[in-house]
């Protein structure tokens, strides 16, 4: 009986509780502190009434203010939280008629992420952005504040049934940080936790290299409001967007920044793992990978010279798995300047890196040493130094500005999370274990834009800038060739033209294509072009010429944007002058690309745009089997596009491109077809 | 299936309740942390081992965004959404949400309030009736340890002495005045195991507290738990389903007489438990019941100009009073540390490091049956104050909370056994347990906090005849918390556990029955020693890196190992 009973007097008294407040719910507010100690007096009292009263009035349970105890606020109200946030959807059709074999989705393909689906789920993974991402933040203090991001990721597949399918994600892709400051009389020291935090040291050690997009494709971080403006600005500021975070790394832990008051100097400081310290697989392991580092920075304020110099390390530490402690890493000490005189700008940095890891040919055999019945490598230190120094002339000094930028890096020179590309394969994203397929840093002599840098490599690019009336004009020259000869196998070049588009065939492989040479990585693909006949008693040569042609004008009475792009770079086995236009280079390449932007109504912008690329293989360079010739590709683009900003905040934003690429000697390598993508975008 | 329907229908007045007045206002709690550790595993047990991981670096990003709404006049709706990210993820690469709690408040006119959803159970109760006890003495632990035990406090629910459960519950207090004062009322009910519509039952528990009189003088209080199995909600009547009763009912009266310079309190409590377990292992219906008492009583007297208390008490738990609202483990030895789990094929047992670290090690259900510990932490108390088959005199004394300089306390129990354990001879347990804080910064009038910690446990466990057992235990605190720069500390802190002789250790069988003893010799010591920077930013919210050097030794040095850690911990809390 009394199993039962319990139960049921429980549940009883729990339903009668539940109908009491439901009931009381309907009567007269009671809650407020007036109101519990004003108790209207029966129009008759007995003595047990009165009696009941007063150990009603007595018992009555005192209530603060909502969100209070006491004078003690109990959490943020409303006006206290920022809430922001984009919705951003985006749709992509693709309709192919010829195509790459090993693509991983079909020639016909819709898609509802910037990259398609691969595998299922993982769309953060594979670099698709968040069709709401909704922001919570606050500085809930002086000296704490939070911000916290929800990613609301739709595949849109139209499949309820099947959960697999996995047709809405919610995720946290950009925000999960929280911060601190404190503050003492030795300085100010503002600490930041969590991820994403864009980080940045200096331009070797951790600062993104730029990259130079065509003006037609959309950015998904694409933060301007007014469609117009942004080609405005690149006409007239010439602000290139760039990536996501200006050149920073994504990185996860924490981050210190602050001012040393006594020495006047300003401070970073890190410890935690960008995007690139360890591979995708091992990031949910107990894997040992982590990156710190620091910048020590000092300011110059004088009547002759104002700017800054900086010390600073970073170090990525890794071991080649979490048992055998055998060491997998790599290090740089650089000192940066950024000076400004009358007149001229000085810009560079100088490095000291080293790589030290397991690789077979950094490590030496230790006599009498083993692991079961193989022999124990003991890592080789490698040690490089690298410089870059920029100076910018203005008219003040030349009657039209110049910039001057000399390097000379090292091939051990190397940081993934820093602007130089790396050329060097002993050492890989994520670890030594990262295969070559899957390296996304890993470009071998690769042909860099103007303004890049890469390691083992010396160079110096020259740009300069003048405006006749409307027309402003970029120029630049870049001659760069390698220190040592160590790989005569390929040349990597950019492919420039349909750069996303084709970045979305093979995503995160490195081996693609039908003859599988082409790597794609975010938003961008380059190929490996093999040398079938080297030259390794000669150290190879990239150079490069590149020219930005901008107009802008009145038409029909509104505004007009011209721009038109040309490179050409090429890749020679040795330093020439001649051989950048005839048959001996590796690699010729000549891009351009023009877009006009037309402002036709305040709302409404329209874009249209054009690109073609040549790509030439040399005689010394792989050639097609069947036809017995080299590298012989077209690739060309065009498209239309209109922006449509209805809201202050918010546009609609279609673009048709029709693309095409084609070899002439290698047959299967060619594809055309048309992509259609139409965004809208609300910021809030 | 009535009591479902009864269930059913508290929620829909609810939801109608919750729906009838719109929604007035929120505020937003919440909490942002940030862990990161970088662990080395080294010593004698790694030699010739070379495959397993002994480097490794962890870690995790959270925010537990924590609305309270308020729904009309009576009612407050809260919720905990955690999302987490694993350190150094990136692009939500395993990325986690989870609706972390769920609690409905309101009032009934004003004289009633109620909790529903995830709850706090037992506040106020005997501990003989609810307590979710953690069996390491750390009350004159550093603050080192301190901030990493609050974190496994907060991922696991230990909110004091109460368990965290689903259910409801409600408490009131009606001021009668006079001799009575007050009579307050607590009671709850809450669902522990749910069924799986075939041979598990729905488990509830219910209990609550009367407080029938509390003036100045004297209280008076009755508690009652009782977890019970509800077969009528099996489906599946082919397999009997087990069916699990306890009740438990307990009288507690307090006594308080100012003499003047002395303060004196008495305090005495009884109850009886009545446990009744039908099971159907092995196709057999067994049936196993018990029913068993006990009762604690003792005195303090605070001398008012020494500002001391000296106190003692004596008890007498029966070794079949079972109640697993009370005797339900906080930690579960059974569980793997999830940090260098194995060494070699071996999985790693639990150390006082992982006790610090590990945040899986913990219970968050409560056990029918009374769980495996390892006697080295605690061998006279394993289940807490409710700890079956003890009986014994406890006495001491301890500084007053008025003193603000110096805490001191001193105890000793002399405890036994009951009834032998497979054996009739009986254990006896002898544990002193000693410790001191002094704040410096106090003594000194600075504003800044110099505290300096010390405290000692030490448990003899001793048994002659054939099954013989001599087990000494000792714990180790010494801390030191320094202010050097307003709101940043320097921290350190050493904790040592030791033990050595040998120990007879039965498991409890699932009818909760005295298992086979094993005898399991002990040769052993644990050292902490940590130290680091805590750094105030304001309110709670702070980061703490400290780094951590933890031994463990055995007799034998292919079993020694030791865990090296840097560990990293910023948390804001709105």
């Amino acid at each position: 009986m009394l199993k039962n009973y319990s139960t049921k007097v429980s549940c009883i008294m729990f339903v009668v509780s539940c109908l009491g407040t439901n009931i009381y719910a309907q009567g007269t507010k009671d809650s407020s502190r007036t109101n519990h100690t004003e108790i209207s007096a029966p129009q008759e009292l007995s003595f047990v009434n009165t009696y009941l009263q007063r150990i009603r009035k007595n018992s009555i349970i005192k209530s603060n203010d909502f969100g209070y105890d006491g004078t003690k606020k109990l959490g943020l109200f409303k006006n206290e939280i920022n809430v922001s946030g984009v919705v951003r959807f985006i749709t992509i059709f693709r309709d192919m008629g010829d195509a790459y074999n090993d693509m991983s989705t079909a020639k016909r393909n819709i898609s509802f992420l910037d990259q398609p689906l691969v595998g299922g789920g993982g769309a953060a993974a594979s670099g698709g952005y968040p069709m709401l991402e909704l922001n919570l933040s606050s500085k809930f203090s002086k000296n704490t504040d939070f911000n916290v991001g929800y990613s609301f990721i739709h595949f849109m597949t139209g499949n309820e049934n099947k959960p697999q399918d996995n047709t809405r994600y919610l995720s946290n892709i950009q925000n999960l940080r929280v911060g601190g400051n404190f503050y003492t009389g030795l300085g100010k020291f503002a600490f930041q936790a969590g991820s994403i935090l864009p980080a940045k040291l200096s331009k070797f050690s951790m600062g993104q290299p730029n990259f130079r997009d065509d003006y037609f494709d959309r950015l998904p971080w694409d933060w301007y409001r007014n469609s117009f403006q942004r080609y405005d600005e690149y006409y007239n500021l010439k602000t290139n967007m760039g990536g996501q975070n200006e050149g920073r790394s994504l990185f996860s832990g924490v981050t210190m920044n602050g001012t040393i008051i006594p020495l006047g100097l300003n401070f970073t400081a890190l410890y935690g793992r960008t995007s690139y310290t360890v591979s995708n697989s091992n990031t949910l392991s107990l894997f040992p990978g982590i990156v710190y580092g620091g910048r020590l920075e000092k300011t110059i304020f004088t009547k002759d010279v104002n700017g800054k110099y900086a010390f600073n390390y970073y170090r990525n530490e890794l071991d080649s798995n979490n048992y055998s402690g055998i060491a997998d890493n790599n290090e740089m000490i650089t000192l940066d300047a950024d000076m400004q005189f009358k007149g001229l700008k000085v810009v560079g940095e100088i490095a000291y890196a080293g790589i030290h890891n397991s690789s077979l040919n950094t490590t030496k055999k230790i006599a009498g040493t083993s692991i079961g019945d193989l022999p124990l490598y003991f890592p080789v230190n490698n040690k490089g130094l690298g410089f870059q120094l920029k100076t910018d002339f203005t008219k003040k000094l030349l009657p039209i500005p110049l910039s001057i930028d000399m390097y000379m890096i090292q091939k051990n020179v190397v940081s993934f999370d820093g602007s130089i590309l790396n050329s060097n394969s002993h050492i890989r994203t994520g670890g030594l274990k990262t295969e070559d397929v899957y390296d996304v840093n890993l470009l071998c002599n690769v042909v860099q834009e103007i303004g890049q840098y890469a390691n083992n490599r010396m160079g110096i690019a020259i740009k300069s800038n003048f405006k006749i009336q409307k027309l402003t004009i970029d120029v630049g020259f870049m001659i760069s060739q390698e220190l040592e000869n160590v790989n005569d196998s390929v040349v990597t070049v950019q492919h420039r033209v349909n750069a996303f588009t084709r970045s979305r065939f093979h995503p995160w492989y490195m081996d693609g294509g039908p003859y599988n040479r082409v790597r794609s990585v975010f938003r961008r693909t380059y190929e490996n072009i093999g040398i079938s006949v080297g030259d390794p008693t000669n150290k190879k040569a990239y150079n490069a010429a590149e020219t930005m042609l901008m107009y802008k004008f009145k038409f029909l009475g509104r505004e007009l944007v011209l721009m038109n792009f040309h490179t050409f770079s090429t890749a020679l086995s040795h330093m020439s002058f001649g051989d950048n236009f005839n048959d001996n280079a590796y690699t010729r390449q000549y891009y351009t690309d023009g877009t006009v932007v037309f402002k036709a109504f305040k709302k409404v912008t329209f874009v249209g745009s054009f690109g073609l690329e040549r790509l030439l293989g040399g005689k010394n360079t792989d050639k097609d089997i069947l036809t017995g010739g080299t590298v012989n590709q077209t690739g060309t683009s065009k498209g239309l596009g209109i922006d449509y900003d209805f809201l202050s905040t918010a546009g609609l934003h279609l673009r048709h491109k029709w693309f095409s690429h084609n070899d002439t000697n290698f047959t299967l390598d060619k594809f055309n077809g048309t992509e259609t993508t139409l965004e809208l975008k609300l910021f809030f | 299936m009535k009591f479902k329907s009864l269930i059913l229908l508290s929620t829909v007045f609810l939801s109608v309740n919750t729906y009838l007045k719109a929604q007035t206002d929120f505020y937003l709690n919440g909490m942002g942390r940030v862990i990161m550790s970088d662990n080395r595993l080294t010593g004698g047990a790694l030699l010739g081992n070379k495959t397993t991981p002994n480097k490794g670096i962890s870690g995790y990003s959270l925010f537990d965004l924590s609305p309270t709404i308020k729904v009309g006049d009576n009612l407050k709706v809260n919720a905990i959404l955690r999302v987490k990210n694993p350190y150094g993820s990136f692009f939500g690469n395993g990325t986690k949400f989870e609706f972390r709690q769920f609690q409905i408040k309101g009032k009934i006119a004003g004289l009633v309030e109620y909790d529903l959803g995830d709850i706090n159970v037992g506040e106020g109760m005997s501990k003989y009736a609810m307590n979710n006890a953690d069996d390491l003495f750390y009350k004159y632990e550093s603050q080192v340890f301190t901030q990493r035990r609050q974190i496994l406090e907060y991922e696991n629910f230990n909110f004091g002495n109460k368990w965290r459960l689903q259910g409801a519950q409600v408490r009131t207090n009606l001021a009668f005045g006079g001799i009575i004062d007050t009579v307050g009322v607590y009671g709850f009910v809450v669902r522990t195991n749910p069924t799986n519509e075939s041979n598990i039952a729905d488990r509830i528990m219910t209990g609550g507290r009367l407080g029938l009189i509390k003036n100045k003088m004297f209280s008076l209080n009755g508690n009652y738990v009782g977890l019970l199995d509800l077969p009528i909600t099996a489906a599946n009547t082919v397999i009997t389903p087990s069916v699990y009763k306890n009740h438990v009912v307990i009288g507690d009266a307090t006594y308080n007489l100012d003499l003047g310079p002395v303060l004196v309190k008495a305090n005495i409590e009884s109850g009886i438990s009545s446990y009744n377990f039908t099971t159907n292992l092995d196709t057999i219906a067994t049936t196993v019941s018990y029913k068993d008492y006990y009762y604690d009583g003792g005195l303090n007297a605070n001398v008012k100009g020494l500002k001391v208390n000296f106190f003692g008490s004596y008890k007498n738990v029966g070794p079949q009073y079972y109640n697993p609202a009370s005797q339900t483990r906080r930690v579960n030895v059974s569980n793997t540390p999830t940090l260098f789990n194995n060494i070699g094929s071996d999985p790693r047992g639990m150390t006082l490091f992982d006790r610090y670290s590990n945040e899986t090690q913990y219970n968050r259900t409560l056990s029918p049956t009374l769980g495996s510990f390892m006697p080295q932490y605690n061998n006279v108390s394993p289940y807490g104050a409710a700890t079956p088959n003890r009986t014994g005199l406890t006495f001491g004394l301890a500084t007053d909370t008025a003193a603000k300089i110096i805490n001191a306390e001193f105890k000793y129990e002399m405890i036994k056994e009951i009834v032998g354990e497979n054996i009739v001879d009986l254990r006896n347990f002898n544990v002193i347990t000693a410790g001191s804080s002094f704040d410096l910064g106090k003594f000194i009038a600075s504003e800044r906090k110099y505290l300096f910690l010390v405290g000692y446990r030490n448990e003899t466990t001793t048994r002659d005849g054939l099954g013989k057992i001599n087990l000494k235990n000792n714990l180790l605190d010494a801390g030191l918390s320094l202010e050097i720069l307003k709101k940043l500390d320097i921290l350190f802190g050493y904790k040592k556990l030791t033990s050595n002789g040998n120990e007879l250790s039965s498991a409890r069988t699932d009818l909760n029955l005295v298992g086979v003893a094993k005898d399991i010799k002990y040769n052993m010591a644990q050292d902490i020693l940590s130290t680091g920077v805590n750094i105030k930013f304001s309110g709670n919210s702070f980061l703490n890196m400290t780094y951590n050097w933890s031994t463990n030794t055995t007799g034998i040095t292919s079993q020694n190992y030791n865990i090296n850690q840097f560990f990293l911990n910023l948390t804001v809390i709105l």
